[in-house]
């Protein structure tokens, strides 16, 4: 009867196991939603881990439940006496070997499988690749479009990157304070930012759409959200979006944004902050030059509309409590004017 | 259940030597401990030098040879008082006899700490200057820690020996304190070949 | 071995006969209990140096501690059963996983697993206490001192909040300014000290104190894995212990170790930590098999299967446990080639696991099982710790541990192997030897819902976070977005731990209840084979009443005659013990034990004053170092005992 329990819970752990699969192939940051070559080949090594564990584990529990059975049929009496059957023991041996044979044969397979998967993945395929450099925060993502030509047209943002689809992208990252881990997982798995070393990963996006990412190492309070977007676009999209980024800011037109932008350099914004033909230079925050071109804000915690700003300028410590960014104190009007100065930065 | 007596140890002796007696177990599972914690400090001296251009690093002057070598010299000859008192006690010599060797051994040790308080001055850094300046205060600083137990034991066995009331035991504890002096020798000689000889070369 | 000449071997036949008689029992009982009883009282429990008593509290520490590691599970699937829930903050939720983390694995599982060793492996290889009573007494109290830190701050909102590795430099001076993680440097360093402690008492015991004819391939299999542990114990720990000084070292007198800006390196921190950490889930699970071992042995009723291969497989899984550490670091830089070695390595330890599993089954096939509440929990460790096993295999390799690294999924695969493969065999530990340690049986109804609520508890919670991993979730997130979709399955996620904390509550009641009006045991409720079960339940303080002699793997088995060949003339006036071969077991000689003192709990105080204090000022070490040396000083000053033999010395002798 209890031999029958299990049986019954072990089919149900079947079941729950491919259901489980299904819900998990969908989800805009899934690890088995691939849409770069990267992922692809992982989401397969994994469909065929888990085949194989799969095939693995009902093979041994069934074994184990034919042994409960068989052990049943016995009379009860002290099974120590007839273990001196030299036959049965025999048999016995020979099972258990071939089991541990046929073991290191999956085992073998797994290593050659996850060696040649991992040299074949750290090769980087096809064209001329972009390189896009990261920095790690606590708790927000510092992004760079180095032209090595012209510094001058060094593009700068913040937890939003653009990549062309289908071309490389070769990504050079450290960490300015703690260790995180860079992790979109519909293109790639995840790789550490170290303070003190340089890590390199690449990827490559095969489908135009936006993906998220999230911070994947420990590091403080705000681990959880210090998300980031990877925008895939067609070449022509991405190229136009690099030019625009390349531009300093413009000079607010309307009074109110002027106001705003007097606010901003006056109030301490500008002492973490910097936007690009102001005076504001501060490195310690993101860089707010194309501010109002993001689609969030907070790394990914928020999406980018004026009410939202406004919450998280008064107030970010509600939204991401221990977030370096103080609380500010502005009248209504004074915050008007900034945001109105704040959208204009696109 | 009944029982079947078919021994009868009340003729074996009380105390035994060397592998025989769990003290002497003890004690080389903490050799065991302490090896393998400097070993581990010696595996990181080397994973820090990967972080150096030179070594040591810039504006640092080699470890200086000269105190240092004397120290290893001397606990090298730190060995024998040692040895001699194990053999006695191994004999069951007479405790003030086998006393008195420990006590050599323990003038030994204090000359070796006083020196190790110089070759602190012959490393050309400090604790706080860097990574190099940490690693190699700390390796030194543990053997310290070392000496300074070893030293202390080895008073302590010694006082017994002359005070008593002496037992079996106390001898074989004496074996036991040689043999650990001899493994804060031995390592002493791999750290120094790290911690003094290696950047020469390395 | 001159000595061992004086008599002869100890299985000669020739002595055999009717030669010895067996002192009166009742008068040998009488004497042993007037030397080893250590009465009642304050007193008597804190200056106890039995191994039992010490176990026991041990045991019920540990337990306690694994209360409390649920309880803040309990917390951390309350706060996320929903997105963006409000119950508890990012500064606290910090705090309680790494709580959860070090308490379950430095203050819970690590120390029961040694403690019940401390209990068992004396008694089952029949010797009357550990080979050095008293550091036992202070290995308990180092390890309770460092679990009470860190519980006391963190009720003072100083608990340590960068997760159970402590990754720097988070965890260090600049990022992590304030006491909390100095608190958990100086835990490590009480618990490393208790544990390094525990090993060298098992080893040296086992080495130097089983029963006559016990040679090394008579060992029953829960010995050898807890040998083979203590010898992890001893290579891996120091890891930690340099580890976690160099990190007291950066946060309390600016060195250097870890810091990037001075030549430090952060990796460093991670390859030491690593080094000791995954030893550490060995040094957990290996104990967990030798329990497996005991219980199928017991309810299948026939010596498990295949014993030397089962020995073997200890062994190889100690050393390959050894070479594994990178598999925790594959994110970060490290060339592919090494990266592979370790791949290479984590999937070849499947192979020893899998050989042990596979001689269970045959163990069982050729068994007579009983379905007691025992043998369901090792059952339910084949179903867990497979699943376990196995997703541990699949994040050996390298590009699926890049999506898995860091997320539920490997949540998800350690507590499958940590609670499938550690918690499952301990809870059929315990229902096994409850009955030795106590004198009554636990109640097998209230076993029964135990196990099916903690098996079904337990599926219910952490299978879903497989899925939860694949679908983005990283671990150690206080909260997550509503539109991220992982909602449902983390409401799931926390019923089930509802259903596992009411498993646990039921088996605290079955504890409860059968203390008071359980039924009682007798000596061999399960008719077992190893020596635990030829003493009384529970054992008295002594152990046995007469050293067994052992003639075979399975001693009461081999008896079943019903005679039990055993050792005479060992003198029951004092603490007095038999000390026997490495290999074969053959007697060489007495020894005696140190009884009850104070100065384990003394040493304690101060040396653990000194650990405390030096989180304020270095000058702490100075101070209770002095204090501490005093301390030993008297433990090691010779006390005189009335018929303390004084050696004859050679120049005396020859001068008479
Ligand atoms: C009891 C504790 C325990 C045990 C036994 C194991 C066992 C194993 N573990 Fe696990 N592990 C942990 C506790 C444990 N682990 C913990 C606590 C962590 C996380 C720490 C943290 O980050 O906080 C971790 C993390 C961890 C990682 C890092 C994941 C990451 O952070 O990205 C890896 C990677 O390789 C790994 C691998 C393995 C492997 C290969 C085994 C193997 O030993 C498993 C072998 C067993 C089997 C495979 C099943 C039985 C075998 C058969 C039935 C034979 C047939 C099998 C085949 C043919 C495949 N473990
Ligand atoms: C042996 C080790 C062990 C055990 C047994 C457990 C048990 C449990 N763990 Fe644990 N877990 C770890 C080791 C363990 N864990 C480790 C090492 C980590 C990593 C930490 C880190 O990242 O640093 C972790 C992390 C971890 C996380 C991830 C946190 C995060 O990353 O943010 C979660 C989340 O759900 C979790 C849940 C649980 C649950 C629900 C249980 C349940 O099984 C708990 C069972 C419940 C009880 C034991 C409670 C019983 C209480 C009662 C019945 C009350 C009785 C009442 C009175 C006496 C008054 N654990
Ligand atoms: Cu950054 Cu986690
Ligand atoms: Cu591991």
């Amino acid at each position: 009867m209890i031999a029958g329990g299990l049986r019954r819970s072990a089919a149900r752990g079947g079941g729950i196991l491919l259901a489980g699969l299904f819900i998990a192939c969908s989800g805009f940051q899934s690890a088995l939603d691939p849409k770069g070559t990267k992922a692809a080949t992982i989401s397969q090594l994994t469909l065929f881990l888990v085949i194989t564990a799969a095939v693995v584990y009902v093979v041994v529990i069934a074994g184990l439940l034919f042994a409960m059975r068989r052990a049943s049929t016995r009379p009860l009496a002290f099974a120590h006496d007839d273990i001196e059957e030299p036959d049965r023991e025999r048999t016995r041996i020979r099972w258990v070997a071939s089991a541990a044979a046929a073991s290191a044969l999956i085992l073998l397979l797994f290593m050659f499988v996850d060696v040649s998967a991992a040299r074949s993945l750290s090769q980087v395929g096809g064209l001329r690749p972009l390189r896009i450099d990261v920095v790690g925060h606590q708790w927000w993502w510092e992004v760079k479009y180095p032209d090595l030509g012209n510094p001058h047209n060094t593009v700068e943002t913040a937890n939003e990157i653009h990549v062309p689809v289908g071309r490389p992208v070769f990504i050079k990252m450290t960490s300015d304070d703690v260790i995180h881990s860079f992790w979109a997982p519909n293109l790639d798995g995840k790789k550490d930012l170290i303070p003190g070393h340089e890590t390199r990963t690449w990827f490559r996006a095969d489908t135009a759409g936006v993906y998220r990412g999230q911070c994947a190492e420990f590091c403080g309070h705000q681990h959880a959200k210090m998300a980031f977007f990877i925008v895939a676009e067609p070449r022509a999209k991405f190229e136009s979006w690099l030019t625009s980024q390349q531009s300093p800011a413009s000079t607010p037109t309307d009074s109110l944004a002027q106001a705003g932008e007097r606010v901003f350099l006056s109030a301490s914004c500008a002492m973490c902050h910097s936007i690009s033909g102001t005076g504001a230079g501060s490195k310690y925050g993101p860089d707010l030059t194309h501010l109002a071109s993001r689609r969030t804000i907070a790394s990914g915690t928020l999406p980018n509309n004026v009410g939202n700003l406004a919450g998280w300028i008064l107030d970010p410590q509600s939204i991401k409590p221990g977030a370096k960014m103080p609380p500010n104190q502005l009248d209504p009007a004074a915050l008007q004017a900034l945001l109105a100065y704040l959208g204009t930065l696109k | 259940m009944r029982r079947r007596p078919i021994v009868d140890v009340a003729a074996l002796p009380d105390h035994a030597f060397s592998h025989h007696a769990p003290i002497w177990w003890g004690n080389l599972l903490m050799i065991f401990i302490e090896g393998a914690a400097f070993a581990l400090l010696a595996v990181s001296y080397f994973y820090i030098r990967r972080n150096f251009d030179t070594w040591p690093p810039p504006r640092t002057l080699l470890p200086d040879l000269g105190v240092s070598s004397i120290n290893l010299l001397l606990l090298a000859v730190s060995v024998a008082p040692f040895w001699i008192a194990a053999r006695l006690a191994h004999r069951h010599e007479r405790p003030g006899v086998v006393g008195t060797w420990l006590m050599i051994g323990v003038l030994f040790g204090i000359a070796a700490m006083v020196l190790r308080g110089f070759e602190f001055r012959a490393l050309h850094t400090r604790y706080d200057s860097n990574a190099y300046g940490s690693i190699t205060w700390t390796i030194l600083g543990v053997h310290l820690a070392h000496l300074l137990a070893g030293t202390i034991e080895t008073l302590l066995i010694a006082l017994v020996m002359f005070v008593g009331p002496v037992e079996k035991k106390h001898y074989t504890d004496a074996t036991v304190m040689a043999v650990y002096w001899y493994f804060i020798v031995i390592s002493w000689v791999a750290l120094y070949g790290i911690v003094f000889v290696a950047p020469r070369f390395i | 071995m001159a000595h061992a000449q004086a008599l002869p071997a100890f299985n000669d036949p020739d002595r055999r006969p009717g030669t010895l008689t067996i002192p009166e029992e009742d008068e040998t009982r009488a004497r042993l209990s007037s030397s080893w009883d250590e009465g009642s009282g304050l007193w008597a429990w804190l200056t106890s140096t039995n191994h039992k008593s010490i176990a026991k509290r041990y045991i019920v520490t540990a337990i306690i501690f694994f209360i409390l590691g649920g309880l803040e599970a309990g917390m951390m699937r309350a706060q996320l059963s929903r997105p963006e829930n409000r119950f508890i903050g990012p500064d606290l939720y910090n705090q309680i996983f790494t709580m959860h983390g070090s308490t379950m694995m430095f203050l819970f599982a690590v120390p029961v697993m040694e403690a019940i060793g401390l209990y068992l492996v004396p008694i089952m290889i029949g010797t009357r206490n550990v080979a050095f009573p008293r550091l036992n007494a202070l290995g308990y109290w180092m390890y309770l001192f460092g679990g009470v830190l860190l519980y006391v701050a963190f009720f003072y909102n100083t608990g340590p909040d960068a997760g159970w590795f402590a990754y720097v430099p988070l965890s260090g001076p600049q990022y992590s300014p304030g006491k909390r993680m100095d608190v958990w440097a100086q835990m490590i360093t009480f618990t490393e000290i208790a544990a390094l402690i525990g090993a060298v008492e098992i080893v040296t015991t086992i080495f130097k104190q089983r029963a006559p004819g016990m040679s090394l391939n008579r060992m029953p299999l829960f010995v050898w894995a807890q040998l083979i542990t203590a010898f992890m114990i001893i290579f891996a720990l120091p890891s930690i212990v340099v580890s976690s000084t160099m990190l007291a070292m950066d946060r309390l007198v600016d060195t250097h170790f870890f810091n990037p800006a001075e030549g430090g390196d952060a990796l460093l921190w991670q390859h030491l930590f690593w080094f000791f950490g995954h030893p550490e889930v060995y040094i957990i699970f290996i104990p967990a098999l030798g329990m497996l071992s005991s219980i199928i042995e017991a309810f299948t009723r026939r010596p498990i299967f295949g014993y030397p291969a089962m020995v073997l497989s200890l062994i190889t899984t100690a050393f390959l446990g050894f070479g594994l550490w990178v598999h925790h670091m594959f994110a970060t830089p490290l060339p592919l080639l090494g990266q592979s070695f370790f791949t290479a390595a984590s999937t070849a330890i499947a192979l020893p696991s899998g050989v042990q599993i596979f001689c269970w089954i045959a163990t069982i096939w050729s068994g007579r099982p009983r379905y007691t509440t025992s043998f369901l929990f090792a059952i339910g460790f084949f179903f867990l710790f497979i699943i376990g096993g196995l997703t541990g295999v699949m994040v050996a390799s390298i590009p699926f541990d890049l999506q898995a690294h860091d997320t539920y999924f490997v949540v998800s695969h350690f507590h499958y192997v940590l609670i499938g493969g550690a918690v499952f065999p301990l809870f059929g530990a315990i229902y096994l030897w409850f009955p030795k340690v106590t004198g009554r049986l636990l109640s097998e109804r209230l076993g029964k819902w135990n196990f099916w609520l903690f098996f079904i508890g337990m599926n219910v919670t952490f299978f879903p976070m497989h899925i939860l991993g694949l679908m983005g979730m990283p671990r150690r997130v206080y909260t997550y977005l509503p539109e991220m979709g992982w909602g449902g399955l983390n409401l799931l996620v926390s019923m089930g731990a509802v259903i596992i904390v009411s498993s646990v509550a039921v088996f605290l009641a079955n504890v409860w209840v059968s203390l008071r009006a359980g039924v009682p045991a007798g000596d061999n409720p399960w008719e077992a084979a190893t020596l635990e079960w030829a003493t009384t339940s529970p054992p008295p303080s002594y152990g046995h009443l007469f050293i067994p002699v052992v003639e075979g793997r399975d001693p009461l088995w081999d008896a079943r005659n019903g005679e039990l060949a055993v050792v005479t003339g060992l003198r029951t006036d004092r603490h007095e013990g038999l000390l026997t071969s490495i290999m074969d077991a053959e007697p060489e000689h007495r020894y005696e034990f140190k009884g009850p003192t104070i100065l384990p709990l003394l040493l304690a105080i101060f040396g653990g004053g000194a650990i405390i204090l030096a989180i304020f000022t270095p000058w702490g070490v100075t101070v209770g170092s002095i204090m501490s040396a005093i301390v030993l000083t008297c433990w090691f000053w010779p006390t005189i005992s009335p018929d303390h033999d004084t050696p004859r010395h050679r120049r005396r002798e020859r001068i008479a």
